[in-house]
């Protein structure tokens, strides 16, 4: 093991590795990774794998964007699979919001260049022909994304690293980190090793990270679970006659992905009521840990899932998956460098960490070879968040969070848990006038005030005659 | 706007310093107000200040509370750490309230002794004075592009003023605003923002504030490189629409912008003009279509609205509003 290096990155899963890679490649090869046990044997061997290009921001959506096209080219880098299956991704769309906010959505990805079609309840019928498409009114579909093997997409960017000469150490737990006059020591059970930079890419141990070194980074994980099934004859009749795999379908109204997998299916729904877990941490010893699956709470989502794809209920359940993901208040990733530390850099939060793993390392290397990232991070920012983003708050605001994932993002979302919490003066004042709050950085500030017998409440809109009504009200005076 | 971040730079270097910071010249005189952009070392907008000055080698900034981590980190991190500058953070201290329209100075005169006169309170300057009798720092400038001030003041005053100022309105047909308003006024004023008009991916040129950026002042942060991305040339820039026809929606950001069916920039955020009743938008295009009068198209929830390039702040373009 190295004693000096310039960067240590610390956490093995493929946010971790992906960072290495990405600062191999921009030519730092005195670079290391250490992991506490395996490579991948927190949270990215049990995700579903998915590549979702969708994404409402403009930060975000370029990262996924460089990780999809980056994954694609991995495997002649480095003569592994990656397991990369471009079978597409459509989300369905059963109300008029929802396809409001695919337009909006389109819109994001035309300016990024990613490309979207929009498609009738009888192409996607066509296309996922198991599939229950009266309801419908349309949906999208990304052709260049699928899902990938996340634990093959995590070695093969260990060989690229390693083959530019980083170094991953495993089993190797770290058991502090230290600020020096010049840089930083990690100290790890195998020895101790000095650098320039510190990288906090640990996951489930996001906040046992943070407070080696003073910092309270607002991530606590929420339980996701996923069902996968037994194979299903008609899926297997199709892999039989060399059809094309139909693809990975999201019902955002039902608030589900389901994809193929070895002849069956695989449903993993968003549901309300999951709880954050890891609230103290993981202990020290677990590794490749699931808990106990609830199969309760998936109910609702499952009956959504069988009237979408009744097929889905013609079999039965081959195993549940209830595993930790990493969340933020906003359910964006944290990336970029720490507050009030000198090259101390975080990469945590990753709740779609398989898709954002790419981006995410690709800008954290630019960011420290060249002082500047090359995309707008702000939606991405450490410093998003403050002081208000307490323990409690991140629990209540995370498990939110999880449950929103499928909710209609209008642009002027306001999301109720832990509210109200930081107030001026006067907020009961301004309340009593008739305003309506939003938050931001935990301060409640009145977005507009209903008058003349307007409802005193925040009514969501994309094209929405109530909403701009209120608008209309609240600024003529 | 309580919200918004706020800190005072002060010690024996503090004008070096956030001269260093900063491409705009600092404020001069006690009492001035600039508004100033902190650049990354690319050149790119990273922050947004207005900063005045409340004494010799001793500055107010303030900024938008989204962004006070990340603004308050950046000043840190660059700051002399040999004590030379200190930093002091005040936007747990500070309320703020926004008194703004065309009333706005008869209010004040109402709840104050002090004289809010054209004369003796000009645009961009700052006093010390009192509403009725709470300490009151009022800053004439505001993002809505009327006649107006912020009332900064230490936060257990904020009833009181808050009471004072809407038992004083009642006759003047004073109402509260709340932040949608806000962005519909701002965006008719061609006011930018950081996260959208404003960002690391642009330089200060693109975003359109150039008269906010003096590359003959001496070094600053972002100098260099934004002098070489100039001689490079610039690929955006930013530009005022009308859009015309819209019914219920208005541009919400990230709208993609079309001339001859080919994708030509991306609006950075929109809403209705109500004073101007129009629909507006602010958007980067390409520079070479960035001319008053260009015919555009802008994609809103999947229908194609023309669009036409305004003059820059499309209401009270001369500011005579907020001078008057």
């Amino acid at each position: 093991m190295k004693s000096k290096t310039k960067v240590v990155v610390v956490g093995g899963g493929v946010v971790g590795v992906s960072a290495l890679y990405h600062l191999a490649k921009k030519g730092w090869s005195d670079v290391v990774l250490v992991e506490r046990k395996e490579l991948t044997s927190g949270s990215t061997w049990h995700a579903a794998g998915l590549l979702p290009l969708f994404n409402m921001s403009y930060s975000v959506g370029q990262l996924h964007k460089y990780a999809v096209n980056l994954y694609k080219t991995l495997e002649e880098e480095t003569g592994k699979n990656v397991g990369f299956s471009v079978v597409s991704n459509i989300r369905l769309a059963s109300t008029k919001d929802r396809m409001d906010e695919y337009h909006q959505y389109a819109g994001v990805a035309k300016t990024i260049g990613v490309d979207v079609k929009f498609l009738s309840p009888q192409q996607v019928k066509e296309i996922w022909p198991l599939c229950h498409t009266d309801d419908l009114i349309g949906a999208i579909q990304h052709p260049e994304d699928g899902y990938i093997q996340p634990a093959d997409l995590t070695q093969a960017l260990a060989a690229g690293a390693r083959n530019r000469g980083a170094e991953i150490y495993r089993n190797t737990a770290v058991t502090a980190i230290r600020q020096t006059k010049s840089g930083w020591v990690v100290e790890t059970d195998k020895g101790s090793i000095e650098c320039e930079h510190v990288i906090s890419c640990s996951g489930n141990f996001a906040r046992q990270t943070g407070e080696m070194v003073g910092l309270d980074i607002p991530v606590i994980p929420v339980e996701h679970q996923y069902i996968v099934t037994e194979p299903h004859p008609e899926i297997q009749k199709r892999k039989k006659a060399g059809l094309p795999e139909m693809g990975v379908l999201r019902d955002s109204d039902s608030r589900w992905y389901m994809r193929e997998e070895a002849g069956g299916l695989i449903l993993g729904p968003y549901e309300d009521g999951a709880p954050a877990c890891y609230v103290e941490g993981p202990s020290k010893d677990s590794e490749y840990e699931l808990f106990q699956e609830d199969l309760d709470r998936l109910a609702p989502h499952i009956e959504g899932a069988i009237h979408r794809v009744p097929a889905f209920g013609e079999v039965g359940v081959k195993k549940v998956y209830n595993g930790a993901i990493c969340y933020t208040p906003d359910g964006n990733p944290i990336v970029g460098p720490a507050w009030g530390l000198k090259n101390f850099w975080i990469n945590e939060g990753h709740s779609f960490g398989i898709t954002a793993a790419g981006g995410a390392g690709w800008q954290l290397a630019e960011w420290i070879v060249d002082g500047e990232p090359t995309i707008d991070m702000l939606g991405v920012e450490p410093r998003r968040y403050g002081n208000y983003a307490t323990k409690s708050y991140l629990k209540a605001k995370n498990e939110e969070a999880y449950s929103h994932v499928f909710i209609v993002h209008y642009p002027d979302e306001e999301r109720p848990a832990a509210r109200p919490l930081r107030t001026s003066p006067c907020y009961e004042r301004m309340k009593d006038l008739g305003a309506v709050f939003g938050q931001k950085f935990g301060w409640e500030r009145p977005n507009f005030f209903a008058t003349d017998g307007m409802e005193q409440k925040m009514i969501g809109h994309l094209e929405d005659q109530n909403g701009l009504m209120q608008l209309r009200k609240s600024v003529r005076m | 706007m309580t919200a918004f971040a706020k800190c005072r730079i002060k010690g024996p270097k503090a004008e070096e310093f956030l001269d260093y910071l900063v491409a705009n010249k600092l404020p001069k005189k006690i009492g001035r107000i600039n508004l100033c952009h902190a650049l990354n070392t690319k050149g790119g907008v990273h922050s947004e200040f207005t900063i005045m000055k409340e004494a010799e080698n001793s500055y107010y900034l303030v900024s938008a509370g989204a962004n006070l981590r990340l603004d308050h980190d950046w000043i840190q991190k660059w700051m002399p750490t040999d004590g030379s500058v200190i930093f002091e953070d005040l936007t747990n201290s500070t309320g703020v309230l926004v008194v703004a329209g065309p009333k706005a100075r008869q209010l004040m005169q109402k709840v104050s002794t002090d004289d809010f006169s054209n004369e003796n309170f000009k645009w961009l300057t700052a006093k010390n004075v009192n509403v009725v009798y709470a300490p009151v720092n009022a800053m004439r400038v505001n993002f809505v592009g009327e006649l107006g001030w912020e009332l900064h003041h230490p936060i257990e005053y904020q009833n009181h003023i808050f009471d004072k100022l809407m038992e004083a309105g009642k006759d003047l047909g004073l109402k509260p605003f709340g932040i949608r308003a806000m962005n519909s006024l701002r965006i008719e004023k061609s006011y930018k923002l950081v996260g959208t008009e404003l960002s690391i991916e642009y330089s200060p040129y693109e975003s359109g504030l150039d008269r906010f950026v003096h590359p003959n002042k001496g070094n600053f942060i972002g100098l260099e490189a934004l002098n070489k991305w100039r001689e490079k040339g610039f690929d955006n820039k930013l530009v005022t629409l009308e859009v015309h026809n819209t019914t219920d929606s208005d541009v919400l950001g990230n709208n993609p912008i079309y001339k001859d069916d080919k994708v030509v920039g991306r609006a950075t955020g929109g809403e209705y003009g109500f004073r101007l009743d129009k629909s507006i938008a602010l958007a980067m295009v390409k520079p070479d279509l960035a001319n008053v009068g260009e015919k555009l198209k802008v994609d809103i929830l999947g229908k194609m609205y023309e669009a036409t390039i305004l003059d820059e702040s499309p209401y009270d373009a001369e500011n005579k509003l907020l001078r008057a």
